[in-house]
């Protein structure tokens, strides 16, 4: 496959990442850390969206691939969003995120539809989960996800699963099987001591192997032994044709000696005419 | 018969003389109104609860907008109530149609977290098992889209082969759908007796077979004429959508977390990718067939590969994830998969975020769809594969 | 029209060739056994076709067809039709409610009508009508009015897009369909249906005595007729008007119960009509093969004033050639997906159009200079 990942060797490293967006935005980078492998970059919220703008057009950074956009709850802080940026030349993912302003109370935030065109869904499904207005965007309502006339932002920490508050959650004990009693079954886990694969099923793959080997070699048999054929026929052929011009090349000689004869004969004989 | 009498017997509530209201739009002798059209959310074409709102000029689209939501299930509110390991019973429904890989996003996800070593054997049998399901999602949508453009058969052709699909996943598995059979750290149970067998002959027998799809339906005068050139979709825009898989590929992209971010043991395999040119929805669906044709390609070479070996890690009784954030992307049949997974260091996740291909992919529609003949969306909405439940969640 | 100018017109008196039916008893009982004769054709035939596209269309898809009802799935098609019949007759509050009613019926009737003039086997029809061609073409085009009275009387936006998506189709293959067939009644000299199936009989080619079908000197004619049909019956791969996919069932969207099959019966009906015209038209219509002709028959071509024997045989070869074509037309649709409405009027206007003028001129020609 031609061109994965173009740029792979001039991609830059966290550090040099985040030296080039404070080179850019200055105070407005809090901080950046590298968590399980993803390099995630603190932003003030004034810098958001010069950040994303940075992202997509600084020619080293080239991050064109909008992957996601979300919000996370902070508890008493508010709302962090969460951008997620890749980039198909280098294969870089930048992980941008900010503490939204306003609290839990109008937390507001500006958009960056105007970057990436994918941003529009995502902000309206923040918007619609945690109440996040953006600031910018060409239209939040009507909600994306939930029906028009829905009360509240579900996935605020605060909006409690009416399941949930009907019944405890089971998860708060360990999973557990129950008998027709209702009793817990009390199980030894036996993981981590599963067989490696069957004899059996070795054997199979095998043999079923074997098959396919054996159709390849049946198959190549057959095509050789036709190429064999072919080059007889074509030898035979060509045999023929030399044949056929040789052939031809004698009765050619022959008519043309003939014809030398012929012509020989009159001179002949004008010669001994002329004797 | 007068000009005014006429209009009377036509309009039987208008007064003589008196301008019937109409809007008109358009110029020229010929103006029509504009008709708006609302495609679902129960149509044939949307395959799921799923609307599209057209404004029509004739039969010529002038404004599109999806409405999605119909099927929000609140899986990204449920996970937050429920242990590590029970969410993958929750992900396997969000997209029916590739259930064991969105539960693998899970599970790489957590385990990137837990930091935890996942025996050899079952990173391969989960690779197995990855692309099987892929061969069966991308069957179902060669099926209808076929179907959509009006040709019935390769619906019935792909069923053929998907029903011994899910007849051999069943057998390892159990399940046809949802098969939970991703652990942390493992999987559930080792592959059956006779399995490898089964999988090699079906491999093959699959792979005899496809050339019929690219007869009948990529090769077919009609379907060429119905695809060739409609909405195509700049590898730009593509991205900036975030719209991925075939879909991307089909504009001339070189994405594959496969290939550019390799997961699993993808690294040890050859993972060839097909790439469009023109990004219309011939490309697309061309893409989507090569994916097939490579993924038995993979399956071959797991076949090879498969070691001998535990398919599960022992767990603690408590599975608690550290303080912090993780992100994880797999190449979902339909497009790229990401979980962010966020843990405040307690039993279930602070937060996880689903990214979905078929979100980013639908959100694409609107723009294909201006300035285009009605049968041309159904061409275009059949052709930007996504599943209803995975733009809804 | 007045008598003296049909007759200034036509060069020789028309005298209808003799019908089975034609019997020597009053007339009452004439009409009431032709009237059964055609129900029966109408009710019976539509009804095989239906099975057979069915079973076809399983096996061609890797299924084995209706099963459960009757032997081998036979009775499918009558089970569906009881099953119409008891489904409730919803008709939306905004339709208009006596066109709404009234436009499956008047789809259904000329499907009736077109059945009256076809020769099914010599001396098997119901009236040999002089303009027997003329008059098949021109009510099977009235179907379309029911169809698009229904597509603006269900008020439902997707009934309107298929019912106008129908009548434009209508306009656009109505005339290469009518030009091919003009290039036959040409050749023929008859707009008789009777006929032509006799001027088939007789024809040889030019210089010998092989007797030859219309489809050999036709066969352009023949695919234009063919393709033309399809598209006046809107089956795939033209079935745009319908577009399930699209427009969800198109003119049929808003019709229940009996009405929907009555809708469902005017496609059937229109398969067979079509391809019964196809058969007299252009392959010989009661003719096993060219130049064979049926037992105990003594008119032209031993084609004609048969005993029961030929016209039982007649009849069986009709149904076998129509049932031929409507499986040829059963296949088209399993093979191929449905072209855009505007691919579709560009085959009619810049392809079939142009190609049948141009079979009609060198027919026209060759009829006066070979023929």
């Amino acid at each position: 496959m031609a061109g994965v990942l173009a740029r792979r060797d001039r991609a830059l490293n966290p550090e040099e990442t985040e030296a080039l967006l404070r080179e850019h935005l200055g105070e407005q980078v809090l901080g950046s850390v590298v968590e399980f492998g993803t390099f995630t970059c603190k932003l003030a919220p004034e810098g958001w969206v010069e950040a994303a703008r940075l992202a997509r057009d600084e020619p080293q950074l080239a991050y064109d691939l909008f992957d996601s956009l979300f919000g996370v709850d902070a508890r008493e802080e508010g709302f962090d969003v969460v951008a997620v940026l890749y980039s198909t030349s280098t294969g870089n993912r930048l992980v941008l995120r900010t503490r939204v302003p306003g609290g839990r109370d109008a937390p507001r935030l500006a958009s960056i539809t105007e970057i990436y065109r994918g941003a529009d869904w995502m902000e309206r499904e923040t918007y619609d989960m945690f109440g996040v207005v953006f600031d910018g965007h060409p239209g939040l309502e009507p909600r994306i996800l939930t029906v028009e006339n829905f009360e509240g932002w579900p996935l605020r920490k605060d909006f409690h699963l009416a399941s949930r508050a009907a019944k405890p959650w089971p998860g708060v004990k360990e999973p557990a099987e129950l008998d027709e009693d209702g009793n817990v079954i009390e199980r030894v886990p036996e993981i981590g001591d599963a067989p490696g694969p069957y004899e059996l099923d070795k054997a199979m793959a095998a043999q079923a192997k074997a098959v396919i080997e054996q159709e390849r070699v049946e198959r190549e048999e057959r095509e050789r032994k036709a190429a064999e054929r072919a080059a007889k026929a074509a030898e035979r052929q060509a045999r023929k044709e030399a044949k056929a011009r040789a052939a031809a090349e004698a009765a050619a000689a022959k008519a043309a000696a003939a014809e030398a004869d012929a012509d020989q004969q009159p001179a002949s004989s004008d010669e001994e005419d002329g004797a | 018969m007068s000009d005014l009498s006429t209009r009377e017997k036509i309009h039987p509530g208008t007064a003589p003389g008196e301008d019937i209201a109409l809007e008109i739009v358009g110029d020229g002798d010929f103006a029509t109104t504009d008709m708006t059209l609302s495609i679902g959310p129960a149509h044939p074409a949307t395959h799921g609860v799923f609307r599209i709102v057209l404004e029509l000029n004739g039969e010529r689209i002038t404004a599109a907008r999806p409405v999605i939501g119909y099927m929000h299930r609140g899986f990204e509110k449920l996970a937050e109530y429920r242990d590590f390991r029970q969410i993958k019973a929750l992900v396997n429904r969000h997209d029916w149609l590739s259930g064991f890989s969105n539960e693998l996003g899970v599970a790489l996800v957590v385990e990137k977290m837990l930091e935890m070593e996942v025996p050899d054997r079952a990173q391969w049998i989960r690779m197995l098992i990855a692309e099987w399901n892929r061969v069966l999602n991308h069957l179902m949508f060669v099926g209808s889209f076929a179907l959509e453009l009006g040709a019935i058969t390769p619906m019935f052709y792909a069923f053929r082969e998907r029903d011994e699909i899910q007849y051999l996943l069943e057998a390892a598995t159990g399940g046809r759908l949802h098969f939970t059979y991703n652990q942390v750290g493992g999987l559930k149970l080792d592959l059956p007796k006779g399995f490898l067998a089964e999988s090699v002959r079906l491999s093959k027998l699959t792979q005899e077979r496809l050339p019929d799809y690219f007869d009948l339906v990529l090769g077919n005068e009609i379907f060429q004429a119905r695809t060739v050139g409609v909405g195509p979709l700049p590898p730009e825009v593509a991205l900036s959508f975030g719209v991925t898989g075939p879909t991307l590929q089909a504009a001339g992209v070189p994405e594959d977390s496969r290939v550019t971010e390799p997961y699993l043991k993808y690294d040890e395999v050859d993972v060839p990718v097909h790439l469009g040119e023109n990004g219309d929805s011939f490309d697309r669906f061309a893409c989507l067939l090569y994916r097939i044709q490579y993924s038995l390609h993979i399956i071959d070479q797991i076949h090879d590969h498969l070691p001998a070996g535990p398919v599960n890690t022992k767990l603690p009784k408590m599975v608690k994830a550290p303080e912090g954030a993780a992100y994880q992307r797999i190449e979902n049949p339909l497009g790229q998969l990401g979980y962010w997974l966020e843990s405040d260091g307690g039993r279930t996740p602070w937060r996880l975020k689903m990214r979905t291909p078929s979100f980013s992919n639908v959100q694409s529609i609107p723009y294909l769809l201006e300035g285009m003949l009605v049968p041309d969306a159904i061409s275009v909405l059949g052709s930007v594969f996504f599943v209803v439940g995975d733009i809804d969640r | 029209m007045n008598v003296e100018l049909t007759a200034s017109l036509s060069p020789a008196v028309f005298v209808p060739a003799p019908s089975a039916f034609d019997l020597d008893v009053a007339f009452g009982i004439t009409v009431a056994i032709k009237v059964a004769f055609i129900l029966a054709l109408f009710l019976v035939v539509p009804l095989v076709v239906g099975y057979m596209e069915h079973k076809a269309m399983g096996r061609l898809q890797h299924r084995r067809g209706p099963v459960a009802a009757g032997p081998f799935g036979t009775l499918q098609l009558v089970a569906d039709g009881i099953k119409f019949i008891q489904k409730e007759d919803v008709i939306p509050a905004a339709a208009d409610r006596k066109v709404f009613a009234l436009a499956p019926g008047l789809a259904l009737v000329p499907a009736i009508l077109v059945f009256l003039v076809l020769p099914f086997g010599p001396g098997v029809w119901a009236v040999d009508l002089e303009l027997g061609l003329f008059y098949a073409l021109a009510i099977s085009s009235v179907s379309v009015l029911g169809v698009m009275m229904g597509g603006w009387a269900s008020a439902n936006k997707f009934s309107l897009i298929g019912g106008l998506r129908a009548g434009a189709q209508l306009i656009a293959y109505e005339l290469p369909l009518i030009l091919a067939a003009i290039a036959v009644a040409v050749q023929a000299g008859t707009l008789s249906l009777v006929g032509i199936v006799e001027a088939q009989a007789t024809f040889t080619l030019p210089g010998t005595d092989l007797n030859l079908w219309f489809v050999f000197p036709q066969i352009l004619g023949f695919v234009i007729f063919f393709l033309a049909s399809l598209a006046e019956l809107s089956r795939p791969p033209f079935d745009m008007p319908i577009a399930d996919s699209e427009l969800v069932f198109g003119y049929m969207t808003e019709y229940t119960g009996i009405k929907f099959a009555m809708y469902l019966l005017t496609e059937y009906a229109g398969m067979v009509s079509m391809s019964a015209l196809m058969v007299v038209l252009y392959l010989g219509g009661w003719q096993l093969l060219p130049g064979v002709g049926l037992p105990g028959c003594e008119g032209a071509g031993g084609m004609f004033d048969c005993g029961w024997l030929g016209a039982i045989g007649g009849v069986v070869i009709t149904l076998a050639k129509i049932l031929i074509l409507t499986f040829i037309m059963v296949w088209a649709r399993v093979a191929y997906p449905r072209l855009r409405e505007d691919q579709l009027q560009r085959l009619s206007w810049l392809v079939l159009v142009p190609l049948s003028l141009i079979n009609l001129a060198v027919i026209a020609i060759a009829k006066v200079v070979v023929f």
